[in-house]
Parts: structure tokens; sequence; C-alpha cells
């Protein structure tokens, strides 16, 4: 359960989180996307993504 | 009547019974209960007592030489009456159809044709000893989720049923059986003409010897000590009795227990109730040539937010968990869990495979029996079953966008080994049942091959260990071996 100190300090992170998060999406799309163009699928960091669920997130 | 071997004398007479089992776990008392009720006078030997003894238990003491880091030959088992139902999780499921196939890329035969229906006219009964009726099996949740590869694995749940406990009266006020404790068996002697079986031979822990003589013989013992011992009654048969083609003790069988990764929960309705499992389709399992399986999902749901700041707090945490660096960095903090923390394992069938196998060590036992040298090993078709799971099933879950799963390294690349197979303690094969006497040890009624007289029962004749845990097939074959008891002695 969230205690109110951990949440107030969550939302302080926010910014930070955040920053860190785009920037390692992009990092990571870079890094580890398949090779296999004619997949269906993605995989980023072994996360495994429907392609078309993807594309929809970068735009 | 309940008769303990120790306070014995070596010389008194004991009775000639209609049939002699050995070992009072839950296939053993299963048989017993059955012959009795048909009238038939029936000898149980149990090694251990009513409690765990020191004494009994050394004698499950063994070697692991193959897989595995915690020692299962010894940890896995319970040597004392109820046997290992005194400390089983009671998770009771079914074998498929596809698993009572043929299927050929296994590179063995599977079980007798005709095996399904033989064992499941048994289903109701065995039900009703572990204590589940015969239809409670998990509501399906309640998502909108359809997928032709995957389905929620059905299982129901025993108390779970402690087979001492329930029946130690019945047994003990048994006209009909004789229960003796701390009666080890220690060789099984043959007629001359080496085709029946003459008398059990067993040992109390005094090292006094007493012999036991019935028209059929039944040995229950779990699956590696029925191997262990009948490659230890080598007096008249110097490779051991039923090994006439070297096939006691092997095609050990486990279900590995492989951590597949992470996920994050997207259709929420399909996770209300917590853990999901999932098993391949039979489509699936026949088209990518792989063995059955359960695959569990812990959608860890405890980071459920309350109150008034609910949305708040739920997009805090979002956030938090979203990231790789960190969130362990942040979770240190607010000592928080994020969805998908809770892990993927898994119960995954293990193909056939003459080199996993149970052997004896030259170690020896009070009884002058050589313990037993387990050597575990995955097979090449297994790493497949294992990665092929593993990728199906994330794929899946994208598609239908029940959750998103990070699979672990070793799933996506097979130069990556696979480090830890885990297990279940379910033991398995050792005696597996097979038409041609090459392929196994027992013929379709467990008859050993090439004995008149001399019946294995136990998850040891399993000839393919299915996607399910085992006692419920235990039971099954165990409710049709007994009743074929029956109508010999009649
Ligand atoms: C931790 C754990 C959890 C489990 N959970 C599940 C589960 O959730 N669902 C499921 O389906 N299965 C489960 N199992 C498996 C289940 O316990 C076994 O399938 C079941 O106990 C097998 O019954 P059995 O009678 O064949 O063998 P056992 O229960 O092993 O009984 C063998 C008996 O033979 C006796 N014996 C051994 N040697 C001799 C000898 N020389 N002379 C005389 N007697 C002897 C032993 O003392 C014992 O009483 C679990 C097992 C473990 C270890």
């Amino acid at each position: 359960m969230f205690s109110r100190r951990s949440f107030l300090i969550s939302l302080v992170m926010q910014p930070i989180v955040i920053g860190s998060m785009l920037s390692e999406i992009q990092r990571n799309i870079q890094i580890d996307i398949q090779p296999d163009n004619n997949s269906e699928f993605v995989v980023i960091n072994g996360w495994v993504f429907l392609k078309s669920d993807l594309l929809k997130m970068e735009s | 009547m309940l008769f303990d071997l120790n306070a014995f004398d070596s010389n008194a007479s004991t009775r000639n019974y209609d049939v002699c089992i050995c070992g009072a776990g839950p296939s053993g008392i299963t048989i017993a209960r059955i012959l009795a009720n048909a009238g038939k006078n029936v000898a149980l030997f149990e090694g251990g007592g009513f409690e765990l003894t020191e004494a009994s238990q050394d004698l499950y003491h063994g070697k692991n030489i193959g897989l595995n880091n915690w020692d299962a030959i010894y940890n896995c088992r319970l040597r004392y009456f109820g046997g290992t139902s005194n400390h089983w999780g009671g998770r009771c499921s079914f074998f498929d159809s596809v698993d009572f196939e043929q299927r050929d890329y296994f590179g063995m035969p599977g079980w007798p044709d005709g095996s399904r229906e033989e064992m499941f006219k048994h289903l109701a009964e065995a039900c009703a000893i572990v204590d589940i009726p015969e239809n409670i099996f998990d509501e399906l949740p309640k998502s909108h989720w359809k997928s032709n590869n995957f389905r929620i694995s059905e299982r129901a749940f025993s108390p779970p049923t402690r087979f001492r406990t329930k029946y130690i009266d019945e047994i003990k006020h048994s006209e009909k059986i004789d229960l003796y404790l701390n009666a080890n068996l220690t060789d099984v002697r043959l007629h001359d003409n080496l085709s029946s079986v003459r008398h059990f031979e067993l040992k109390n822990y005094k090292n006094d010897t007493f012999q036991f003589t019935s028209k059929l013989f039944v040995l229950a013992t779990g699956a590696s000590e029925n191997a262990k011992l009948l490659l230890n009654f080598d007096k008249q048969i110097p490779k051991g009795v039923g090994n006439q083609n070297d096939m006691v003790g092997r095609c050990f069988m486990e279900h590995f227990n492989v951590d597949f990764g992470n996920f994050i929960v997207e259709d929420h309705l399909m996770w209300e109730q917590g853990t999901v499992q999932f098993s391949p389709t039979e489509a699936l399992i026949r088209k990518l040539k792989i063995g059955n399986a359960v695959i569990d999902f812990n959608p860890n749901l405890r980071t459920k937010d309350y109150g008034r700041l609910h949305a708040l707090k739920q997009s805090a945490r979002e956030y938090i968990c979203q990231t790789e660096t960190m969130k362990s960095f942040a979770r240190k903090i607010t000592e928080l869990d994020c969805e998908g923390d809770g892990a993927i394992t898994s119960l995954i069938e293990q193909t056939p495979n003459l080199n996993s196998r149970i052997t004896l060590g030259t170690e020896k036992d009070v009884f002058g029996h050589r313990r037993v040298v387990l050597n575990w090993l995955p097979s090449k078709a297994d790493d497949i079953t294992i990665r092929t799971l593993g990728q199906e099933i994330a794929k899946d879950f994208a598609r239908t966008k029940l959750a998103r799963i990070q699979l672990r390294d070793f799933v996506l690349d097979e130069n990556i080994p696979i480090k830890d197979y885990g297990h279940h303690c379910h033991q398995m094969g050792t005696t597996r049942m097979s038409i041609n006497p090459k392929d196994g040890v027992v013929d379709f009624n467990q008859r050993v091959h090439g004995l008149e007289n001399f019946y294995i029962a136990g998850s040891s004749v399993f000839p393919t260990g299915g996607g399910c845990n085992p006692t419920m097939t235990v039971l099954m074959t165990s409710l049709r071996l007994a009743k074929h008891l029956v109508s010999l002695v009649n």
C-alpha cells in the first residue's frame, strides 16, 4: 500500500522518472529491435510487442 | 489389523494373502482399500511408521548427478504411512487427449491405445478419494480474451487430503487388510523358473527377515524407489527383476518449472482473481511438436490502490514502475511492488529420455541395498518445448492484449543456455508402461513383463508425464489396477 510519505516522494520524482523512461525507450528501440522485418512482433529488451501497437505508441 | 514388524519374532509364522502390496502411499492405500472392499485378503507393507523417523527417511538418501541443485531424491519424498501425500500440495488436474497420442517427435512410444478411456472410467472415484467434487474446476475468468493457441488450464484443489489422516482408522480396523509398519521390502524371490514371484522378503529395523506369500504382488513405493528396489533385487537375476531389457530406471521424468520472465497486466478483467494458468491448445502442441504444459501467471495485484487519491497514486505508481533504471531505486524508497513483478512460472512436460535415469551407486543403506544415483537430464526436445512455449505465449498475449510479457534472454536466444530448469517433485517414468517389452518394464495392466503375478503401481509406470500434476493419474491407474487384481483373484 502507498503511504503518504512515499506518495509525496513519487510526485517529486515524476519528472526525473518520465525523463529516464523516455530515454530508455529510445535507447532500447535502437539497440534491441529484431532484424526480422517480416515478423508481426518486435522484441525490445525482452518485451514482446505487436509491431502495429508499437507504431501506434510512437505516433 | 495393525502389526508392527519391529515387535515381531522372526520365527513367527506369517499369514498367506490374496495380494501383498508394498508401499502405503496414495497408490498402495488405494489398491488395498479396493481389494478389501471386494472381500480380498490384503497385506499392506509400509517401511515407515505412522510418524516420520530418521531411520526410515535415511533410506531415501541418494546422489543427484544430473540437473537439480536441490536434493530432490531425498527432499521430495516422505517415507512413512501416507507417503509423500503427507506434504503434497493438493493441486489436481488430468491428462489431455493429446497426452495419450503417439507423438513421434518424442522418440519413444507413449501410452498404449485405449489408456485414456480405461483411465477416465475411474475419474469420479479418484476425485472422491482426494475430496474434490468432479465438477469444481475453477470458473473461467470473465475476460473477452479468445485465443486459438492457449486455453485456461482446468484444475481443482484437494484440501489437500492427507492419506495418513483420512485412511488410518479404516485400515487399522479393516478385517481384510493387515497393515504392517516398519516392514521394509528387501527382496522379491522368484520361483525357480523365474516366471513368477514366490514371496516378498521384508526386514524390520532390527534386521530380522520375514517372508510373505500371496497370489499376486504389487510394488507401490514411488517412482524412484520402485526402480531402486527392482535393480537391487539381483540375487536370482543379476541385472535386477524386470530389467531384462535394461529399461528399469530409464526415462526418469519430472516437470520443469522454468521462470519465463515478467509481465504487465493489460486486460484487467482476466486478472481480477489473481493467478491464471494457461496451457497450449492441443492443436498448437501437435502443430509445433512440443510437450504439454501449464504456465502460471501471477499478476501480483498487491499494488492495488484505494481511497480518494486512488487515481493520482496509480499514475505515480505507473510512472515509477515503467522505468527499468528508476524502478529499483524508486521501489526501495517507496517499498512498492510493481504489477508484473509476479513471476511467470511453469509446469512443463519432459520428453521421455533413455539417458535421464536412475542407477545404483556403490554406497549401501542399512539393508545392504545400493543407494540411488539420479541423473535427471533434459533433452534438446525439452529445450525446444521450453523456448517455443515462452515465445508463443508472449506473442499470443501481445496479439490478444491480455498482458505484455518480458521474456528472459534464454527464451529468446537459443545460444544462451537454460540454467535453471526447476522441478516440481513429480517423479515419473523408471518402470514405464509399454506394449513391447523392449520399450518398458510393465504391460498395459501394469504387470511386469515376463512375470506372471508381479505388478507395479504409481507414477513410475507413466510412459509420458503430460502437462499436469500426477496424483490424479496415479489414483486413476491404481484404481484400474486394483479392479484388475480383484478380477484375477476371483
Ligand atoms: C512437495 C510436494 C508437493 C506435491 N504436490 C502435488 C500436487 O499439488 N498435486 C499432485 O498431483 N501431486 C503432487 N505431488 C506428488 C504426490 O505427492 C505423489 O504423486 C504421490 O504421493 C505418489 O503416491 P505414491 O503412493 O505412488 O508414492 P509415495 O507417496 O511416495 O508413497 C510410497 C510409499 O512407499 C513406502 N516405501 C518406500 N520404500 C519402501 C520399502 N522398501 N518397503 C516398504 N515401504 C516402502 C513409503 O514409506 C511411502 O509410504 C507433490 C509431491 C511433493 C514432494
